[in-house]
């Protein structure tokens, strides 16, 4: 349904060309969740903005993105805004800032309804209060009438959850839609986003840069760095055994619940190249206890591995 | 036992919330709080954000003033000191924030920043010593000298945060108050951070009050964990006693909600299911205006005494507190098994 293909950004500043996204490919199905695990500065962020066509001008984009067959890059800003809403829907990471100030909940809610599917106000209205019920507001009838401050940071992200699901979009697009929220509300946003895709059959990128949070929902996991993307499994796959050393990393340092209490805890020396940096070899290289002369050289390319995982590493992990 | 470094008795922050018609409304932040902290001791804070976690640290060095209680440093009550005094003692105590950009003055350089403690509380320091010690600590907090010439917004956030840490060094504080020093960290950098702090502890033996949302950082870095919500303790024990037998629903209910080893074992079997929390959604009502436990509009064992009566932190096992009617009733028990995982509770429908 969506089809990435060698997506590149490049911001221009100041004379520089910054790379945020180089070369990343990806697809997600009908009904599947594709989770994008990374690091800030991996470019994650930037992937999500241009499948939306949400970039700033001075970005300039490379690449194809196809959703249901049609090519979003090249499509007109009137046919990507008909869409976006309607077919595709996005959730940040700060539902506050992505919420109108000054309207009442009911009515940001409604207006989605009137604009892309031409519903008259009332029944745009009584629409936008069923929603509510079934992102699991405690009070619907009570937060169509408040504005976004009167809410707390949980029910702002069912509101805007809500709000992007009102059109039944094929595909959402959720760029860490639980980081600003407490453990115990974090839980129920992630069921909820479980939820109203078995529900609406749709297709969920669910962005974050905690493994363990894209882990109860993806099937499969694109881990991201420096841009690019350095492996890509089935879930089960990827946490039963890491094939690229990043990911083992990743997977190690993450402190965990269970298991013994550890003096230290494990951790990955430096920290990850610059978005202006050059880099001829692999981006991980530096930080890599089993980098070689080649890992420095060369850059490794995404090759596909058994199982259908690809992985970008001259030397991946064994099984 | 000798005294302890830091004792909080019955602690009270209360803020403005706005006026009402007839007087003003006074929300309560901090709620009868005590706790005590030995030297080179770490407590890990843990609550949700607006339990008071930030106006509790905040209020220990008085950056924002208390309605009532006490703290006493070495016996001495600090929320009776004069400014003079308590400029004094605030050498012994240090801060380290969550954003570390923001916290660092934007128009010094690392340097200056380093050295502005040093020309505080050591004026006669001269300014080639103040160099040297300087260097000393950012050699200390694993940055290179040259990092002194350069102004904060060049580093990025791990390094921010190691300038913070090595700026709180300065003075070689007694003890040093986390806020959520780690959480705005990417986790390959947590870590590092993680570690580099308890290893200043090691060296120096200062206490440390760890503040924090991410409970799995917690049981790592914490001797001993306070739970808190809505600006009341609810639960505190040692690590392996919170972690191995939690007491209080709200613990309990933290505790399931992370979505950590549970979630990714799900992943890697068969059902890939989320791990829920017994929280239902988002309860409205202000702690102050309940009489009884401020828990209860979400917590699913409650009955009719916990509407009328506030439950009063009580020693469920040594050094083991709970406040909760129903703690021994539900039967959880508080036996320390330090290799027992906490198990999940029943999910109520």
């Amino acid at each position: 349904m969506l089809a990435v293909q060698d997506l590149r950004v490049t911001f221009r500043r100041a004379g520089a060309a910054i790379e945020a996204v180089r070369q990343v490919s990806l697809d997600v199905e009908a009904g599947e969740c594709v989770g994008i695990v990374g690091e800030s500065g991996s470019g994650k962020t930037q992937l999500c903005l241009a499948i939306m066509g949400l970039l700033p001008p001075n970005a300039v984009v490379g690449g194809a993105v196809r959703f249901a067959g049609e090519d979003l890059l090249s499509a007109p800003p009137s046919r990507l805004s008909a869409l976006r809403g309607a077919k595709l829907a996005m959730v940040f990471q700060d539902p506050q800032s992505a919420l109108t100030p000054h309207l009442k909940i009911g009515v940001q809610m409604a207006e989605v309804l009137v604009r892309h599917r031409g519903l008259a106000w009332p029944a745009a209205r009584a629409a936008a209060l069923g929603m509510l019920g079934r992102v699991g507001m405690v009070d619907p009838a009570r937060c169509v009438q408040q504005y976004p401050h009167e809410l707390s940071g949980g029910m702002r992200q069912r509101v805007m959850i809500g709000m992007s699901l009102l059109c039944e979009p094929d595909l959402l697009i959720a760029d860490e839609p639980t980081t600003a929220l407490d453990v115990t509300v974090q839980a129920q946003v992630l069921e909820l986003l479980g939820r109203m895709r078995r529900d609406l059959r749709m297709g969920i990128l669910l962005v974050s840069h905690d493994l363990a949070v894209v882990a109860g929902l993806a099937e499969r996991i694109v881990v991201m760095y420096a841009g690019r993307v350095v492996e890509n499994a089935r879930a089960r796959d990827l946490f039963r055994s890491p094939r690229h050393p990043y990911t083992a990393a990743l997977m190690a340092c993450a402190p965990d619940l269970a298991g013994p209490v550890l003096a230290r805890l494990p951790t990955l020396p430096g920290q990850p190249p610059g978005a202006a940096q050059r880099l001829d070899g692999c981006a991980f290289a530096p930080r890599c206890e089993y980098a070689n002369e080649q890992c420095a050289r060369q850059r490794p390319l995404l090759s596909t591995l058994d199982g259908g995982r690809q992985v970008a590493c001259h030397a991946p992990l064994p099984p | 036992m000798s005294a302890p470094l830091l004792e909080v008795r019955s602690l009270r922050v209360e803020f403005d919330a706005g006026r009402g018609l007839i007087r003003r409304r006074r929300f309560t932040a901090v709620d009868d709080m005590s706790f005590v902290l030995g030297a080179g001791e770490t407590l890990g804070v843990v609550g949700e954000s607006g339990s008071g976690k930030s106006t509790l640290a905040r209020a220990l060095l008085r950056l924002v003033p208390a309605a009532a209680g006490e703290v006493r440093w070495r016996g001495e009550n600090l929320l009776d000191l004069g400014r003079r005094a308590l400029r004094e003692r605030r050498r012994a105590l240090q801060m380290v924030f969550q954003d570390p950009l923001a916290s660092l003055d934007p128009r010094m350089t690392v340097g200056e920043i380093l050295a502005e403690p040093l020309r505080i509380f050591e004026p006669r320091v001269r300014r080639q010593q103040r160099r040297e010690r300087t260097d000393r600590m950012l050699r200390r907090v694993g940055l290179p000298r040259w990092t002194s010439n350069h102004y904060p917004h060049e580093f990025s956030g791990g390094q921010c945060q190691r300038i913070g840490i090595a700026r709180a060094m300065m003075s070689a504080p007694e003890l040093l108050i986390c806020d959520e020093a780690v959480s705005s960290l990417d986790v390959s950098i947590q870590g590092q951070i993680v570690n580099l702090l308890t290893d200043l502890q090691a060296e120096s033996g200062m206490a440390m009050l760890f503040i924090s949302h991410n409970l799995a950082v917690v049981r790592h870095i914490s001797h001993r964990v306070l739970v808190m919500y809505r600006g009341r303790l609810v639960e505190t024990a040692p690590r392996e006693a919170l972690f191995a037998g939690p007491l209080h629903p709200y613990t309990r209910a933290l505790l399931a909600a992370v979505p950590g080893a549970a979630a990714v074992r799900a992943a890697a079997g068969p059902a890939a299911e989320p791990a829920i929390g017994e929280v239902p959604a988002d309860a409205q009502a202000p702690a102050a205006a309940q009489p009884g436990c401020a828990y209860r509009p979400r917590c699913v064992h409650a009955v009719q005494v916990c509407a009328e009566r506030r439950p009063l932190a009580e020693a469920a096992a040594p050094g083991h507190l709970v406040a909760c009617h129903r703690h021994a009733v539900l039967g959880y028990s508080a036996t320390v098994n330090p290799s027992a995982t906490p198990e999940k509770p029943s999910v109520t429908p």
